[in-house]
């Protein structure tokens, strides 16, 4: 059997074939092979397997019944659409804020501060009145339910991060008010405890904007806009480690609502 | 931009190798690799300079198919990876084969071991490129690839002794 010191595991082998291993390591195991027959005829099957495989799929190529012409006219489309909606939701903005101009007025004669607090109560009242409840969020299906569920109640789109590979669990959602209307936050926990949040808001603006950097008193917050949807992520950790985040989260592996 | 675009094209052959490894029908796997496409196009400001093209563009492929395949979970998927997807004249008889065979071995691979051998030696994505793309940490990605591999010798060595000997006649 192989359970022999001698022999080397095959994660090791294999990190050697795919080129994976660093200089010295590299060394060793091809010294090793050098004196160990069994081992260097596992690669060289391993290698020869590789080949064939490689051969064998890399003979579906060619273009057709894809076409990049149409995924681009497609694409296009598309944003136009995008654009449409938040042409939209500018105009029930202006609607809306309308009826505020209105509000104001019928409040006048009061301390301001007073004005804020009922038209707080009221923006708090729309939010959570209407609230179904939180669905949970366990795996990937729970993910994707929470996404849509909040996308929902903040009018577009979002995707719930997963943060799992740098040790950051989902350990709280909720739903906000701000003065520019209700908005996501997602708190992560990583095992020392340290808090990371994502946050999400509708905006009335379109357009894409890259990642942007906000640091004060040690608190990071990366933000930036996929179109009219605003997103931000904060956490008391060093801007480095928040960019690598924000950059996975925003630029790599999104998770996707189902059916968008 | 041009030269983003340029890049896309050029990664059309390796989608549609990824669609067929994930999706196991030509069709839908085109399918994919349109809608991955559309997406991609949609979405270049997301693209940053330094980085491997091919990685991000199979995120986005693999994002779509997980999609569709949730709402396609009450119809079990064909079973035939890319069928007439056999290997052609590339060498001598004897090694074709042994490409079938290896292939036929390949295609009874559990989903998630398929991709994993897909992923690096079809397409030679670093560990730890492969590894983000799955949602793994690098360290799971990299035993299951060792078992992947063992699997795939195994079931070759397996079949791989009817045909030899049929092949003597």
């Amino acid at each position: 059997m192989r359970g022999n010191r001698e022999y080397l595991d095959r994660e090791e082998l294999g990190a050697y074939i795919d080129g994976e291993l660093e200089g010295h390591r590299r060394d060793e195991v091809q010294a090793h092979l050098a004196r160990c027959p069994a081992d260097a005829d596992l690669v060289a099957t391993y290698r020869r397997l590789d080949q064939t495989l490689r051969r064998g799929i890399g003979e579906a190529s060619g273009h057709e019944g894809v076409s990049l012409l149409e995924a681009i006219l497609q694409a296009r489309r598309l944003r136009w659409r995008r654009k449409r909606m938040t042409i939209a939701a500018a105009i029930m903005i202006l609607i809306f804020a309308g009826g505020g101009t209105w509000w104001l007025h019928r409040t006048a004669g009061q301390p301001a501060d007073l004005a804020d607090l009922a038209r707080d109560a009221a923006a708090t009242y729309r939010v959570y009145a209407a609230a179904q409840p939180i669905p949970p969020a366990t795996g990937d299906e729970g993910r994707e339910q929470l996404a849509s569920w909040l996308s929902s109640h903040i009018g577009t789109q979002i995707r719930v991060p997963n943060l799992k590979q740098f040790g950051f669990r989902l350990t709280r959602e909720k739903l906000l008010t701000t003065v520019h209307g209700p908005a996501a936050q997602l708190t992560y926990t990583d095992v020392t405890g340290r808090r990371l949040t994502c946050f999400f808001r509708q905006r009335p603006a379109s357009g894409d904007e890259g990642l942007r950097f906000v640091e004060e008193d040690g608190v990071v917050t990366s933000y930036g806009a996929d179109d009219d949807l605003g997103y931000a992520m904060t956490a008391r950790i060093a801007r480095r480690e928040l960019q690598a985040m924000a950059e996975v989260v925003y630029e790599g592996p999104w998770i996707e609502i189902a059916g968008e | 931009m041009d030269d983003l675009l340029l890049g896309i094209e050029g990664e059309i052959p390796a989608l549609r190798r990824y669609a067929r490894v994930l999706a196991r029908d030509p069709d839908t796997a085109d399918d994919l690799v349109q809608d991955c496409l559309v997406r991609a196009l949609s979405r270049t400001h997301l693209w940053r300079q330094p980085g491997n093209l091919r990685a991000w563009l199979f995120t986005i492929l693999r994002n779509i198919h997980r999609n569709h395949r949730r709402s396609l979970a009450r119809n079990p998927p064909p079973l035939s990876l890319a069928e007439g997807n056999e290997p052609s004249m590339a060498g001598d008889q004897i090694s074709r084969v042994e490409a079938a065979e290896v292939l036929g071995a390949f295609r009874q691979l559990p989903d998630e071991q398929r991709e994993v051998l897909f992923l690096i030696v079809a397409e030679g994505l670093r560990y730890s490129e492969a590894a983000t793309l799955l949602g793994i940490p690098i360290s799971t990605f990299t035993s299951r690839l060792a078992r992947s591999r063992e699997r795939l010798r195994q079931l070759v060595d397996d079949h791989g002794q009817a045909p030899r000997l049929r092949s003597i006649k």
